[in-house]
């Protein structure tokens, strides 16, 4: 077990697979912010590698490409065995590659039943850069990978996201999503979220650590949550900027003009930087936060702590 | 130039320009010849032909930081660029030159902040005129427009007026930054007092901008952000003709913003005479 900023980590296993030049690399350098490690020639020829990506080890699969030796890897089950997350990357722009990333995809869904492990995935549909977002070539490849992948991925705990480089939050909310799954005590977070929600009488209560990876959830109103869902990876990129700019981050909050408040501010939790996202109809309920921010932090710093190590 | 037209998917396997590019694009309701000239070996001295560069206002160059090796071939074609005007009857446009892939994670490096200074001392000497240098990178595209709205300011006879205007607001509500960029995130004017709220108001613009229109394309709107970022930090939209603009405030004392929700209607009317003209 590792140790990260005092949070306790299992050593799990979390894989990045897809087709050559999917974009697997980009998205990790793009994740820890190495910008100027994107530009170079795809990492041609390396098949297996492994990369430290927000705490977390991440290892990368190379499939397709010409040689023969490569399916022996996708045999061997030590490749994909004891799994923990599952990462699989689409470029979406790449149409004429759809069936090959489909074909990998339902061999390695094969292996994983074979193994008699379900471990959660989340497929990314990359490439969707913000230019192509409205583009109907690039709706039509959306469409056509949606309904292949899904069609295939039965008996899986399957979730899909669209990501692109030009916009970090994409992939923090993919990332993030994925990593949530590997916690035991989401569920006992999101309570004690719950417990604080109804204090507040706030309609969805987020909870971010430093790099804007979600940990919990909870929430009533399910446009009140997807607002908070659109906003909190900006404001979470930005106060970050802001701290690393050597200035102390302390709240955001913003007025929605067809009504409703989000309230953004740090709070400290054994000593690591934590974001807390709150909606609220009106503002004057949250003005209690003060009183009833000692005792939350109490209560879920213990879950915090372990809340990357197994067991209930 | 895909960045800021919002071409990022072109941006990665991107083929050389080839030969000379030219397309027109709107801003402000004027139109903008933009002339795409292929920086390969080949087509380099095309340029110099068929009076491609005559009556130009605004001419970008972009040096590659990364690439030190070409640094000085890069110069070398600058000044017989600069060397064509001087010798020609044309009058001399403004040089805007972005020294670009200053990407976030080695902008402060030594040996890159060496680099940058030993080429804009250069560029001092080669380009006589006054000129504009700015460090940008795609990863953030907040550099690239701030170049490209900051070089068209150039052309605008408005600008300055518009820039004293938000300076009287910064005076009257005793704020230390003001911007005001339009929905493309594009900068139209900035003042400021001191270097730090000036830092912290340029984190805080593109990114607000961003996320509000991804809130608008889900159908919601921001109508006021504010934020306590080592002083306060305030972010509404203005509507004029249809058109969104933004302004950010930094402003260290929490107590003005009295006085700054006060001034800012007579300061939207303002502005709005101004843009409405800012191109004639």
């Amino acid at each position: 077990m590792t140790t990260l900023n005092g949070i306790k980590r299992e050593p799990f296993k979390i894989i990045f697979a897809g087709l050559e030049n999917s974009g697997k690399t980009s998205i990790i350098y793009t994740l820890e912010d190495k910008f100027s490690l994107l530009n170079p020639a795809p990492t041609m020829g390396i098949q297996r590698d492994s990369f430290e990506v927000l705490g977390f080890n991440v290892l990368t699969w190379d499939l397709g490409g010409q040689s023969q030796f490569r399916t022996g890897y996708l045999e061997d089950n030590r490749t994909f065995a004891s799994t923990d997350l599952f990462f699989y990357i689409i470029d979406i722009q790449d149409r004429s590659h759809f069936g090959e990333a489909s074909d990998y995809f339902e061999n390695i869904l094969k292996k994983f039943n074979q193994l008699e492990e379900k471990p959660p995935i989340i497929l990314c549909f990359h490439k969707i850069d913000p230019d192509l977002r409205e583009n109907d070539r690039i709706l039509s490849n959306l469409q056509v990978a949606k309904q292949l992948f899904h069609r295939i991925s039965t008996g899986f705990e399957i979730e899909m996201f669209e990501t692109t480089i030009y916009e970090k939050w994409t992939l923090i909310t993919a990332f993030s999503k994925g990593l949530l799954k590997l916690s035991s005590k989401s569920s006992i977070l999101d309570q004690q979220l719950e417990g604080l929600a109804n204090k507040l009488q706030s309609e969805t209560v987020l909870l971010l650590d430093e790099n804007a990876l979600l940990f919990g959830q909870y929430f009533t109103n399910q446009d009140a949550y997807d607002v908070c869902q659109i906003v909190s990876p900006h404001l979470a990129i930005m106060a970050d900027r802001v701290n690393k700019y050597g200035t102390n981050f302390e709240v955001f909050q913003l007025k929605l003009r067809e009504g409703g408040w989000v309230f953004f501010r740090d709070i400290s939790i054994e000593n690591k930087r934590f974001y807390l996202v709150l909606y609220n109809e009106q503002p004057d309920s949250i003005r209690t936060i003060e009183k009833d921010l000692p005792s939350f932090i109490q209560q879920v710093s213990n879950t915090i702590q372990t809340f990357f190590v197994g067991g209930q | 130039m895909l960045v800021l037209e919002n071409k990022f998917s072109l941006l990665t396997n991107i083929s050389p320009t080839k030969g000379i590019e030219r397309n027109e694009f709107d801003v402000l309701g004027h139109t903008i010849s933009k002339w795409d000239i292929g920086g390969q070996e080949k087509y380099r001295d095309q340029i110099f032909k068929s009076n491609n560069l005559d009556q130009t206002d605004l001419l970008f160059y972009v040096i590659d930081i990364q690439d030190p090796a070409r640094i000085p071939e890069s110069l070398q074609y600058l000044s017989k660029i600069v060397e064509y005007f001087k010798s020609s009857e044309e009058k001399i446009p403004q040089f805007v030159i972005c020294l670009h892939k200053v990407d976030p994670d080695i902008a402060d490096d030594p040996k890159i902040k060496a680099n940058i200074e030993s080429i804009v001392e250069e560029l001092r000497l080669l380009i006589n005129s006054p000129f504009l240098t700015f460090q940008t990178t795609i990863y953030n595209t907040w550099t690239l427009r701030k170049a490209f709205s900051k070089g068209l300011l150039q052309l605008s006879p408005k600008s300055s007026m518009l820039d004293s205007i938000l300076n009287d607001f910064l005076s009257i509500t005793q704020s230390d930054t003001i911007i005001l960029l339009d929905k493309d995130a594009l900068c139209f004017s900035e003042l400021s007092c001191d270097d730090t709220s000036y830092q912290l108001s340029n984190i805080v613009a593109p990114n607000i901008a961003a996320m509000t229109d991804k809130l608008m394309k889900y159908g919601r709107e921001i109508e006021v952000f504010e934020g306590k970022i080592g002083g306060w930090i305030y972010f509404k939209p203005l509507q004029f003709d249809g058109k969104k603009y933004y302004i950010v405030i930094f402003n260290r004392n929490v107590d003005r913003i009295e006085e700054i929700n006060y001034t800012l209607p007579e300061l939207s009317q303002k502005i709005k005479n101004i843009l409405e003209t800012f191109f004639i």
